[in-house]
């Protein structure tokens, strides 16, 4: 891929990012009554969360691990999560089934006191990137990068994030 | 005219007794329809996430677990929340995935997926104790205040139903195994059990099209095939071959001591078809519920309970006979 190529692509994926972050900011699930401001933070974690992980135990142990990591103030300014689930809009009471995955996560958020805004992809914008599980994104603005960690995360992986997001 | 008004009076009771006479055995159920009388949680408010378990004591209160929240919930007769316990952790009154729950007069008993052991409430939900398991439960059924039969996840003795004390000792055991083991797979004993006042033991196989009545004993009085299913699919994971399609999900066992079996993905309606067996183990009858269930419970009172909206709300209803 040309060099050119792959800058368009970073700045096509750094827009995606900060829009994503203007929109969850204002109107995500389990953040009511808060007012998040829509500036961008120069290193942030987007991250891609399987829904049918959240019913695998081991699976969500670790996800949740790696929530609590992270400390709050950090959580609510420079991560952000969305959902994604297979597309049924072609099946029956799609969206019902819609409003009981909206509310089961919720539920999810509350019960595990996860502090960063989350969306559910209903759109399936983002379905593309569901690919193998949840997943997180570390956007640096600084160093113009953007790695990829799919869960479960190695330990070294855990500590690159941590020490990224809180320098 | 005296002996008249006795005999028109004795006839006049038989005629009841006689057309009582079958539901009161459990015999000629011809068809059974569901009247729902309560539902709880709904997509608006926050009564349910997830319930996995449920029961009913015998003042009509709803006990459930909620594997979303990790909570336990206590509901009224009329469906109010009266209390709720429970967070994510590891310590006592904790659940990191409360699955099944059962009572007794005095007691609520809890299962979790990832908690070794039963943990057991007081009515008002205060944590009272864990009764020790090395290993995981998958079903579990309060027979009294001092009794409890389980069924554990045993590679090594996988067919066997345990009978302990609130200590957890085991005081006697169900060994249901076959004799020719030969190329079964992983988890193929697995069942669902419920047992009849008489202490009978009834088995819904889990990846088997195999129902079947055992005495506490051991020994088996019938076993039976309702669907005709030769064999499920499996796949391989590692050194193991687990099955990938489920027969039957749940057993529950209504007053007279019929047999009611959820069936899974076999069914002509999945995880809806209910098949109800007499005591003798003949398939009376066949409805389905109105929603997907991953089990059944029937209550003192013969209401019968199920998932609806993917576990948002719980249903209960009347079973109306013939």
């Amino acid at each position: 891929m040309k060099k050119s190529d792959k800058k368009s692509n970073f700045l096509s994926g750094l827009a995606a990012a900060s829009l994503v972050f203007f929109f969850l900011s204002s109107s995500a699930i389990g953040q009511k009554g808060q007012v998040a401001s829509p500036a961008v933070e120069k290193k942030f974690c987007f991250i891609l969360i399987d829904y049918d992980s959240l019913f695998c135990s081991p699976c969500l142990d670790l996800f949740l691990r790696f929530c609590n990591a992270i400390p709050v103030s950090v959580q609510e300014s420079a991560v952000r999560g969305v959902v994604v689930y297979s597309d049924q809009s072609q099946q029956e009471n799609s969206d019902i089934r819609e409003r009981i995955m909206s509310k089961k996560i919720e539920g999810f958020i509350r019960a595990n006191h996860i502090k960063f805004p989350v969306v559910v992809d209903h759109s399936h914008v983002f379905s593309p990137l569901k690919g193998g599980g949840t997943t997180a994104f570390l956007f640096d603005l600084e160093r113009k990068v953007v790695n990829k960690y799919g869960f479960p995360l190695k330990p070294k992986e855990l500590e690159e994030i941590l020490s990224r997001l809180l320098k | 005219m005296k002996f008249h008004t006795s005999l028109l009076k004795t006839v006049f009771l038989g005629m009841i007794v006689w057309a009582l006479l079958p539901s009161l055995l459990g015999k000629e159920i011809r068809k059974i329809s569901l009247e729902e009388v309560l539902s709880i949680g709904d997509l608006e408010d926050d009564l349910l996430f997830q319930w996995t378990g449920v029961t009913s004591d015998t003042e009509g209160f709803i006990y459930v677990t909620d594997n979303m929240d990790y909570s336990l919930k206590k509901f009224s007769a009329s469906g109010k929340l009266q209390k709720k316990t429970g967070q994510k952790g590891q310590g006592p009154g904790e659940f990191s995935a409360p699955r099944l729950l059962d009572c007794s007069e005095k007691w609520i008993y809890v299962i979790d997926q990832n908690i070794p052991g039963i943990q057991v409430f007081d009515k008002e939900l205060h944590f009272q104790r864990r009764i020790p398991m090395l290993l995981p439960v998958i079903d579990f059924k309060v027979l009294s205040d001092d009794r409890i039969a389980v069924l554990a996840f045993d590679l090594r003795h996988p067919s066997r139903v345990l009978f302990i004390d609130p200590e957890g000792k085991i005081t006697s055991e169900l060994d249901y195994s076959r004799a020719q083991r030969k190329n079964l797979f992983v988890m193929a004993d697995l069942v669902s059990f419920d047992v009849d006042a008489e202490g009978n033991v009834y088995l819904a196989y889990t990846y088997e099209d195999r129902i079947e009545k055992w005495t506490e004993k051991g020994r088996m009085v019938w076993s039976k095939k309702l669907l005709g299913i030769k064999k499920v699919k499996s796949q391989k994971a590692g050194d193991f071959v687990i099955p990938t399609e489920i027969v039957y999900k749940d057993v529950a066992l209504d007053r007279s001591g019929n047999i009611f079996i959820l069936g899974g993905h076999f069914s002509k309606n999945r995880s809806r078809d209910v098949y109800v067996l007499s005591p003798s183990g003949e398939l009376r009858t066949t409805f389905s519920l109105p929603d997907f269930s991953h089990c059944i419970y029937i209550d003192k009172k013969n209401f019968l309970y199920s998932r609806a909206q993917e576990g948002i709300t719980l249903k209960k209803f009347k079973m109306k006979y013939n």
